[in-house]
């Protein structure tokens, strides 16, 4: 090997070290998300997602339980990356932002003050009636997607279309978030 | 004219490395195929390597990999998509996922070659004959929503792992030119294209979940042979005129000891 395809070579991997690394972030910021409140709102599934009801009159096969919650977030942790990297520190752009939750959701729980059928007086748990719709996992959902809602699909038609849901939200540290909706009409 | 070709019989066949980095290919279609949906998707990734013997103006023998990759995951989509509308008229597609269902094959082939100058320029062209590994991953779901009601349906299309081998043969022609050369070692640039057939695919099967009967399509047979397109840019290394390195070594082998 020459001295000419030596210094071929070595502009090779100049041009990718300071190209490779352009366009890098370095550093990431964490945010920390808390839930203070819940809102439980009447959504119509309907069609084809569910959307906030303009009534109070809602099929019972298309009827939605919508959880709104009042997030918090605030700057956790700035964290440097990659300081090594030269190209990197010279070229960097924009950073991500890491979210994560304080305290994730433990179990939630929906009631009615109304009957709803036989075996469900008033005042007894309805969860064996409601799936959560719009994610497998309750806490992926809020947390990872950013998301503030859950959705709480109804597979259930009651005796009685007066219905008022009393939802609550359990978090991992004993803590608890309550709403009870507006009346509803569940045909 | 007599004594450069007599120069030219006693020199060695030059070795080349090949490695064809930045290529595509197209599926152009198979003797008998019983269901186009399972062809790979039109376009491809393509490598290729090889290892040749040749000498400009004779025949010479080659070794090579040539491996390629594709998707046709949208056809698939669509296909099972059409069918799960015909079936819910009233229902919403809700979410498809799909875990990109790939196709790839490999082909090791063995074969002859020969190389002639044109100006500058070498044109290469060979044929090969070896075998072919094909397989495949991948799966789809999609999710309906009823019109009306809360009430959704899960669709899982889950083809497995689909892993067999099948004959390959080839044919190709290549133009190459020189870009550096420090002594015997030359660097060249090659453009490629291959016209590469290989046997049966067999199936890959569909399991499909829930199982109804207009759904029912668990496996797809592609039954005869295969046609591909390959082109392919590279790069060449060429170690000319092999005798030198010989001498070279057999001179380094009995230097003399020294005192």
């Amino acid at each position: 090997m020459n001295q000419r395809f030596t210094l071929k070579v070595l502009l090779f991997f100049t041009i990718l070290f300071f190209g490779g690394c352009s366009g890098c972030c370095d550093e990431s910021i964490e945010i920390l998300i808390e839930a203070s409140d819940v809102h439980g709102v009447h959504l119509n599934n309907a069609g084809q997602f569910p959307v906030l009801s303009s009534s109070n009159v809602i099929p019972a096969e298309a009827y939605v339980l919508g959880a709104y919650f009042d997030l918090e977030d605030y700057l956790a942790a700035k964290r440097e990356i990659a300081p090594f990297c030269l190209g990197q520190k010279a070229f960097a752009l924009s950073c991500w932002e890491e979210y994560r939750s304080v305290h994730n959701i433990a179990r939630w729980d929906i009631s009615s003050l109304y009957d709803f059928d036989e075996a469900h007086p008033a005042g007894t748990l309805l969860n064996e009636y409601f799936v959560v719709y719009n994610s497998l996992d309750i806490n992926t959902s809020i947390w990872d997607y950013q998301s503030d809602t859950v959705q709480f699909a109804l597979f259930a038609t009651p005796d009685s279309s007066r219905q008022q849901f009393v939802l609550d939200i359990y978090f991992d540290n004993d803590s608890l978030v309550r709403d009870t909706t507006e009346v509803v009409w569940l045909n | 004219m007599q004594g450069v070709e007599a120069q030219n019989e006693a020199r060695w066949a030059d070795i080349e490395l090949d490695a064809g980095i930045l290529g595509f290919g197209t599926h152009l279609g198979n003797a008998s195929s019983e269901d186009a949906i399972y062809q790979p998707g039109t376009f491809g990734t393509v490598v290729n390597f090889q290892l040749s013997r040749v000498k400009t103006g004779k025949w010479g023998m080659w070794l090579g990999v040539v491996g390629s990759s594709s998707s046709n995951t949208t056809s698939l989509e669509n296909f099972w998509l059409s069918e799960i509308e015909a079936i819910h008229p009233n229902a919403f597609i809700s979410s498809t996922n799909t875990n990109a269902v790939t196709f790839s094959r490999t082909h090791y082939l063995a074969g002859v070659l020969k190389r002639k100058q044109i100006g500058s320029f070498n044109l290469n062209y060979g044929a090969g004959l070896g075998a072919a590994r094909l397989s495949g991953i991948g799966n789809i779901e999609i999710q309906t929503k009823d019109l009306g009601s809360n009430h959704r349906t899960t669709y899982t299309y889950d083809y497995g792992v689909y892993d067999a081998w099948t004959w390959s043969a080839n044919v190709y022609a290549d133009l190459d030119v020189k870009l550096y050369r420090s002594g015997e070692l030359q660097w060249m640039a090659f453009f490629r294209t291959s016209a590469i057939m290989h046997g049966q695919n067999g199936e890959m099967n569909a399991s499909v979940t829930p199982i109804l009967g207009e759904l029912r399509r668990d496996a797809f047979t592609d039954s005869g042979t295969s046609f591909h397109l390959d082109m392919n840019l590279g790069i060449r290394l060429r170690l000319v005129n092999m005798e030198k390195w010989k001498m070279f070594r057999f001179a380094h082998k009995h230097e003399p000891a020294q005192p």
